[in-house]
């Protein structure tokens, strides 16, 4: 097998990835897109008339900008889990490339969904905030690495589960978990040391505090990212060889 | 060219030790649940051994990428969603084959008659038609080693005879593995047999030695008739009752569109189909006999539908009175008869 080959297997894997998102899972995309946009037209409405003191260009719709990516890391993360039924996995098994750097391959490819998901999200922000250069870049990255980190966690939580097919439902509990473990309508620091670090290692929660200061100062905070990149790769790696060493036991 | 298993357990395999080396078209025998599909994957590198060594030109294809590419498994099913179309199925594979032993797609499409169904979800494919677009796998990839299981279920004769001429003729350049229980293929095949039985390799037999064995072989030998039969009268358990555990009934199947057009419904697809629950009424309490007779009445016209019947039965001499009763109660309008490891 020459190196040339190699590389067409990578990219024909994740092309056939990437259209089964686009074309036979379009909706593992569009439920966050759906459900954000209506809470993004109702809530300001609601709270306009409420006429409360909730700021909502620095923290509602910030909010909802971060909630997006928790959102879409899940979608993302439903997808991959989605997609592992077993005749599927004997399939992938196949391919002649290393293992872990297929599975890898197919979380780029899921992580997409969290990509457009937040992207959506962003889009139709602008109508009530402004948007910068900053905040495009942040939103576009943390949704990518927080996507590939809720897969890692996805997987690794999950790895007592044993019938491959029963993923699905480490997912649904993932959303909610990760949804209350993130860092939305308060910053990471104002946390006691503890909490904040244990908080730190929810794949997300960085992804939300690059977020937040993109939103509100427009830059980009490059320890954060680091860091952010660090968890997540971290997650990921490790759901990645847990995962494969659950099927090495099937 | 050469495949080891070196004391591999694995599910029901107890300790499989084999070397094939060479090519030739090889059969792996066995009965249902002996661990026929387990040593293919076993061999395709799909599943890992808990126990002993599988090794393909010395390399172990769970671990070993490069080992894969050279081997083309094809299963009983296409392995995918089902909603996935039989042209987004065989182009993936073809396009994870390396290069230099890529076939031809259209080609494979046009040997299995599949050019029409490409973009048909699977789903929507019949049996038949899913196994042969599993089976185009066998021309996609010119794999010096081939693994097939069950090469021959649900095809029509004509297919079946392609796809016996294909395996032949691909077995002069490779290693081909087939599992089946059908002990009249590898006599078509004119393969080497190797014997599964109890999770071990019991014997292994060049064609000649299996074929002059076959005699003694065939006495541990069920006789499989697949009757397309439309009852006249009657139950035709009935007929089949006295025959004891001699005679079992694997399959009883009505086209369902037929049933119900007999009802007057028109439906649309391919060959969709029910199994039939056959229900003695006598055993039943009232209450459930007049709900039975209060919701499912009109499907007792399915006495006048043709129907698939596969019946598998323990001693061969009596297989034409099985057929003869099934006479006596409707029609026998076609059959098949094949043996296969009890």
């Amino acid at each position: 097998m020459r190196f040339r080959d190699f590389i067409e297997i990578a990219i024909a894997s994740f092309l056939h990835e990437l259209e089964n998102l686009l074309r036979r899972r379009t909706e593992l995309i569009l439920i966050p897109i759906v459900s954000m946009t209506i809470a993004m037209v109702i809530t300001p409405v609601g709270l306009t008339a409420y006429g409360g003191s909730i700021d909502l260009h620095r923290v509602v719709i910030p909010s909802f900008i971060m909630l997006s990516v928790i959102s879409g890391s899940v979608a993302s993360a439903a997808y991959f889990v989605v997609e592992l039924s077993l005749e599927s996995i004997d399939r992938l098994l196949q391919v002649p490339w290393p293992r872990t750097l297929l599975f890898c391959l197919k979380a780029i490819s899921a992580s997409i969904a969290g990509v457009i998901a937040a992207t959506a999200i962003l889009l139709i922000s602008t109508f009530y905030i402004g948007i910068s250069t900053a905040v495009v870049a942040s939103t576009v990255t943390s949704a990518f690495i927080a996507s590939l980190g809720v897969i890692g966690a996805t997987l690794t939580i999950s790895y007592p589960v044993k019938n491959i097919q029963r993923l699905s439902l480490a997912v649904s509990l993932a959303s909610s978990v990760l949804t209350y473990l993130s860092p939305l309508y308060y910053p990471l620091d104002v946390l006691p040391l503890i909490l904040r670090t244990l908080i730190m290692f929810n794949p997300p929660t960085l992804a939300i505090e690059l977020l937040r200061e993109a939103v509100l100062k427009a830059k980009i905070d490059i320890e954060v990212l680091t860091l952010l990149i660090l968890i997540n790769v971290a997650w990921l790696s490790t759901g990645i060889m847990l995962f494969i060493s659950k099927i090495s036991k099937r | 060219m050469r495949i080891v298993f070196d004391s591999v357990y694995k599910y029901v395999l107890r300790g499989v030790k084999l070397e094939v080396s060479g090519a030739g078209l090889y059969t792996l025998l066995g009965p249902n649940g002996s661990g026929k599909t387990t040593t293919l994957r076993l061999a395709a590198g799909i599943i890992k051994p808990d126990k002993g060594r599988v090794l393909i030109d010395g390399c172990n294809p769970y671990r070993e990428y490069k080992v894969r590419a050279r081997i083309t498994y094809v299963a009983v099913h296409p392995l995918a969603d089902a909603f996935e179309t039989a042209y987004g199925y065989l182009s993936f594979y073809l396009k994870t084959t390396p290069s230099s032993l890529r076939g031809n797609l259209s080609e494979a499409l046009k040997f299995f008659s599949l050019e029409n169904l490409v973009n048909e979800p699977l789903h929507r494919l019949s049996t038949g038609q899913r196994r042969r677009v599993e089976l185009a796998k066998l021309l996609l990839k010119k794999a010096p080693y081939i693994l097939v299981d069950e090469p021959t279920t649900s095809l029509d004769p004509e297919a079946r005879a392609k796809v016996v001429n294909l395996l032949k003729g691909l077995s002069r350049n490779a290693l081909v593995f087939i599992a089946t229980s059908d002990l009249d293929l590898a006599r078509e095949l004119r393969s080497n047999v190797i014997m599964l039985r109890n999770g071990v390799v019991e014997s292994v037999y060049d064609y000649d030695k299996f074929e002059k064995t076959l005699h003694t072989l065939a006495k541990k030998y069920i006789v499989i008739a697949k009757i397309l039969w439309k009852a006249s009268s009657g139950d035709p358990k009935n007929a089949l009752k006295k025959y004891g555990q001699s005679v079992e009934v694997n399959k009883a199947e009505i086209d369902v569109s037929a049933l119900l057009k007999s009802l007057g419904i028109e439906v649309s697809g391919k060959d969709v189909k029910v199994s039939v629950i056959w229900v003695n009424r006598k055993d039943l309490s009232n209450a459930m006999q007049s709900i039975l007779a209060a919701s499912i009445t009109p499907l007792l016209h399915v006495e006048s539908l043709p129907m698939d019947i596969e019946i598998a039965v323990g001693e061969g001499p009596l297989v034409p009175r099985v057929i003869e009763d099934l006479m006596s109660f409707g029609e026998v309008i076609d059959l098949r008869i094949l043996r296969a490891v009890g």
